[in-house]
């Protein structure tokens, strides 16, 4: 083994290390049963009370439907976002359109405002539209967040492609809508599935939104139902709050696994 | 284009429309899911709706609407909100519109009269002269209830400030519950001495740091205390710098736990025997219960002594409310359960569940450690104290909370803190009384 | 290198060669002869997504503009620029504006060059795949585990401090969460903790799409492996960067949810960032005016930021 091989293996190992230290605690301390907890956190594991604990943050939380609940929102808004923003960088970037700079700033400027802004207009209108409290009142506002990210990675990735083969096939007569899906889609497959796994976990993970724009129990996403371990007056552990946490992090770990191989699948860079 | 490109293009067709048509019935069934509504915030006959910020009540008031059934026909429907602030904000924007619930739980004092002053809730005074008559309720606590006069809301649960203490421990190194600030002094010299830190002080979260100065400013001057919170007195004036002053001192005789320690922390913190006194609500037996700490025997509590013998005895109290929207859905059934709330078969059992006390005065909490402070309470005369979150304007609580927080950091003196507290208190009376004109 | 891009598809005998490319300005498809139902086509492609974003994101902003220019006594009367002169006045505020500049600082630095490295540093090796996992799984974790557990690392009796100690450094022991400018410090390393795995993820998408062509051809003229690095690797990655540094910048001035779980801005408001500020100000201290004010000054520095970085990167590309 080359010298360069050892010292990038070196310096790859100390780094993963690095990064494992919290997610160690994380998961230690989630195996810690929930009795047996001292108030202060433990190192290395001792007990097994995995299972008893997210049984337990299962229950208390009430995971169950949440768990769907976030799986739809999660899925829709991402996916309606990665075509409605497919869409819209197709249209910006090949199709012809006048002053394309405005329409880029319009769309990518959802991204520049913090959250917070839209809380209190977005819930007085809700609240007056009675989309308060619907499923599909949570999923527009995800879908409208996710946009303008979206929107900006499928312009950068449009960009870099060849146009040649687009105006070949509209030489030939082919329609947008026909250029779009057989021709356009297969090329930007991987920026599609990449924004995919962002709005997705991006989505899942939300907890503002969950909170403040639906309050009933059957269509609560996961992180406002396992916010009720941790709030203020919460006298459950650590542990369980932990083993919870791990519990409803599972889908979005999955997800990254599976989309990680697909992305490294490919990679042909010879070293 | 070549000819295989050709031939596998007029494939492609018939490929891509069964996928767009897979596609477009998993979109459709998602979106079928998608429309539900959530059951909770439309109006069910035969209960009642909650607003409340603290999903650990929820059975306790499933179970106080079981027994209010029996007497209105109305149970209880607890809808919660994990969050603090956004429970706050939920509510305050619901108010006006007919999505609020039928009742909503909120804190007494200046935090209720913000909320009565936006317009929206229903006068309860008559439902409070019912309780006054009765004697379910201490009639000298109107005005912490009250906006100008007019009743709006009605006491959840009555819980004290007090010290919570291990039994054990306290044994072991030959202590009891002090009745006296020397006694106090000599608690935390032996718990130093033995490693332990002797009181658990917290600003995770914001609001507890005012927890310490509420107690130390009363225990100093209970009088000077309410003119203070009141804007008749100076937050520069004596009595403030001198429990500042015990507070900074205590600080630095490491008597205290550092301000990042979380209070959730607290009864396995008493439990390990790593911190001696815990200063809270005594709404936190119920954490201790959860901890696995039995009252009287592997806790107690205890009201702080007084700094000097002479100074008039007090006690820091909290009260939540119940009020009611005038939008409310339901909004008959609301006021029949709150006419029912106080009723001593309802507070046997929320009490209970809460293992605190009941804001009726006739109902003893079955917890023996709380009936005893009760018991002390009523003995000592104990003049009743609104705890600081609620004893003036909101701006100017949290503006000060900040300030607060920022001195158990270390980040200014006393001096410095209090003329700060001042200087805001100073405006926000200005801006509450333009306010109210 | 002006080929880089058009050689995707090497020159054959058969196929012609590809158009030479205009790099000053693109010329929409079609000219303007197919006119009025082209561009309603390109506008009917375009507004779902215009509309959602105008509607949701927009709309409410527009509306907090609105707002800032009332007051926030009961009777919010209009009061011209006096939310926005709280910048001048209140001393917590300038703190928040120097706290929001280190996160962007850090947050568009770090994740970046640690993102990058390790995207370079594997390949498709299991134990690279293995590294590869453990940077990018904080991503995937819910705010409250990641809250919690450096909740657990930070404070005085927490991991870190015991880890100190036991290795008889206990004099480096302090309140990491306590102290300014420490406690910004910490935060911007918990956030970067996540974040760098969104950045391997993006490099590695751009990685895949660099043809290894070029690569050959580089290392035929004798390049060595870090000359192709930074003249072969690197400008390829240009547009996959752009939208690193570009959402970086973006989340750095908008950081608030790490901030909000592990101090609410605290102790003494001396961890606020602007976007915590306005939250602060709307939601805790009841004062939207200034609230709006500050959501407003945040939105134009990040458009500003953004506008001035990515306009170099738009020319080129010819728009």
């Amino acid at each position: 083994m080359s010298l360069g091989r050892v010292l990038r293996n070196t310096t790859l190992a100390v780094l993963a290390l690095l990064w494992l230290v919290p997610t160690w605690l994380l998961v230690v301390n989630a195996l810690v049963p929930a009795t047996s907890y001292s108030g202060s956190p433990h190192w290395l594991p001792q007990d097994f009370g995995l299972f008893d604990n997210m049984s337990q943050a299962w229950d208390k939380a009430n995971l169950g439907p949440a768990l769907g609940n976030s799986l739809v929102y999660a899925v829709v808004s991402a996916v309606a976002a990665a075509v409605l923003a497919g869409f819209a960088a197709f249209a910006t970037v090949v199709m012809p359109v006048r002053r394309q700079a405005v329409w880029f700033w319009v769309i990518y400027s959802g991204t520049l405002l913090p959250l917070q802004v839209f809380l209190r207009p977005l819930f007085l209108s809700y609240a007056h539209t009675s989309l308060y409290d619907t499923q599909i009142g949570l999923v527009l506002i995800y879908t409208a967040i996710a946009i303008p990210f979206a929107f900006f990675v499928m312009r950068n990735y449009t960009l870099t492609l060849p146009r040649e083969v687009v105006e070949a096939a509209r030489i030939d007569g082919a329609s947008w809508w026909r250029v779009y899906w057989q021709i356009h889609v297969p090329l930007t497959r991987s920026a599609m599935i990449a924004v995919f796994v962002f709005q997705f976990v991006a989505v899942w993970n939300d907890l503002m939104f969950g909170i403040t724009m639906v309050t009933s129990r059957n269509i609560r996403p996961v992180m406002a139902a396992l916010a009720d371990l941790q709030g203020n007056y919460s006298n459950v552990g650590p542990p369980v709050v932990l083993a919870g946490a791990l519990l409803v992090s599972l889908p979005t770990l999955l997800l990254f696994f599976s989309a990680q191989r697909f992305f490294v699948s490919s990679l042909k860079i010879h070293r | 284009m070549s000819a295989s490109g050709r031939t596998s293009r007029a494939a492609a067709p018939l490929a891509r429309r069964r996928f767009l048509a897979g596609a477009a019935a998993g979109a459709a069934a998602l979106t079928a899911a998608g429309c539900a509504r959530g059951t909770a915030t439309s109006a069910q006959p035969g209960t009642t709706s909650i607003s409340n910020d603290n999903a650990t009540w929820d059975d306790g008031y499933r179970a106080a609407g079981r027994e209010l059934k029996k007497i209105t026909g109305y149970s209880l429907r607890p809808l919660s909100n994990p969050s603090v602030t956004s429970y706050q904000q939920v509510v305050q924007m619901t108010l006006q519109t007919s999505k609020s619930s039928d009742l909503v739980k909120w804190a007494s004092g200046y935090q209720l009269k913000r909320l009565a002053r936006a317009g929206g809730l229903t006068d309860l005074g008559g439902v409070w002269k019912g309780y006054a008559d009765k004697g379910w309720v201490r009639g000298e606590s109107r005005d912490a209830f009250s906006y100008r006069g007019t009743v709006y809301g009605i006491p959840l649960y009555e819980s004290y400030y007090v010290l919570f203490y291990s039994v054990p421990v306290f044994r072991k190194l030959g202590l009891s519950a002090p009745g006296s600030w020397e006694e106090l002094l000599h608690c935390a010299e032996v718990l130093k001495r033995n490693k332990i830190t002797p009181f658990l002080a917290s600003q995770v979260g914001g609001w507890p740091a005012i927890e310490w100065f509420q107690e130390l400013v009363s225990k100093t001057d209970p009088h000077f205390y309410q003119r203070l919170v009141a804007g008749q007195a100076s937050y520069t004036d004596e009595p403030a710098r001198r429990a500042m002053d015990l507070w900074h001192d205590f600080m630095r005789k490491g008597w205290m736990t550092p301000p990042d320690f979380d209070q959730a922390r607290g009864p396995g913190a008493l439990k390990e025997g790593t911190v001696g006194m815990f200063l809270h609500g005594t709404w936190q037996s119920a954490g201790m219960a959860a901890a696995g700490l039995e009252p009287g025997t592997d806790y107690g509590a205890f009201i702080l002594p007084t700094v000097r013998p002479a100074t008039a005895k007090s006690v820091i109290a909290e009260s939540g409310v119940f009020a009611v929207p005038s939008h409310a859905s339901s909004h008959t059934a609301a006021m029949a359960n709150i006419a029912s709330w106080l009723d001593p078969s309802v507070q046997r059992v929320w009490s209970d569940f809460l293992q605190d006390s009941s804001a009726n005065p006739t109902v003893r909490s079955s917890n023996p450690v709380v009936a005893a402070l009760q018991r002390d309470i009523a003995r000592d005369h104990r003049l009743p104290l609104v705890r600081y979150w609620e004893a003036g304007p909101p701006s100017l609580i949290q503006g000060n909370t900040d300030d607060l927080g920022g001195f158990m950091a270390g980040q200014t003196s006393p001096a410095t803190t209090l003329r700060r507290m001042q200087d805001r208190a100073h405006d926000e009376w200005a801006a509450w009384k333009r306010d109210e004109a | 290198m002006s080929t880089s891009l058009t050689d995707r598809h090497p020159p054959t005998a058969a196929g012609g060669t590809a158009a030479p490319r205009r790099t000053k300005r693109r010329t929409p498809l079609g000219g303007s002869r197919h006119g009025l139902r082209e561009r309603l086509m390109a506008g009917g492609f375009m507004a779902p997504a215009v509309l959602l974003v105008a509607l949701f994101l927009l709309a409410p902003f527009v509306w907090t503009i609105y707002r800032s220019f009332f007051g926030d006594s009961r009777t919010s009367p209009f009061s011209w620029f006096d939310n926005y002169t709280l910048f001048a006045s209140d001393p917590a505020l300038s703190r928040s504006i120097e706290n929001t500049l280190l996160w962007v600082v850090g947050t568009v630095a770090l994740p970046f060059v640690l993102g990058l490295a390790i995207a370079c540093l594997t390949d498709s090796s299991r134990f690279s795949r293995l590294a590869r996992l453990c940077v990018v799984l904080p991503y995937a974790l819910s705010g409250s585990a990641v809250a919690v557990v450096w909740n657990f690392m930070l404070t005085t009796d927490g991991a870190v401090n015991q880890v100190l100690t036991n290795l008889g450094l206990g004099s480096l022991t302090q309140g990491w969460l306590l102290t300014w400018p420490g406690n910004t410090l910490v935060m911007i390393l918990a956030n970067a903790w996540q974040a760098t795995g969104v950045a391997v993820i993006l490099f590695l998408v751009g990685l895949q799409s660099i043809p290894p062509e070029t690569l050959e051809a580089g290392a035929l003229d004798g390049a060595t492996g870090w000359q192709q690095f930074r003249h072969i690797v690197l400008p390829q990655l240009r547009p996959v960067s752009i939208i690193v540094i570009g959402m970086s910048l973006v989340n750095g001035l908008k950081s608030f949810d790490l901030i909000w779980v592990l101090t609410q801005g605290g102790p003494g408001r001396a961890t606020e960032t602007l976007a915590v500020s306005m939250y602060n100000e709307t939601f805790l201290e009841l004062r939207p005016g200034a609230g709006a004010a500050i959501a407003v000054v945040l939105t134009v520095i990040v458009l500003a930021a953004s506008w001035l970085y990515l306009r170099r990167q738009l020319d080129v590309k010819g728009v």
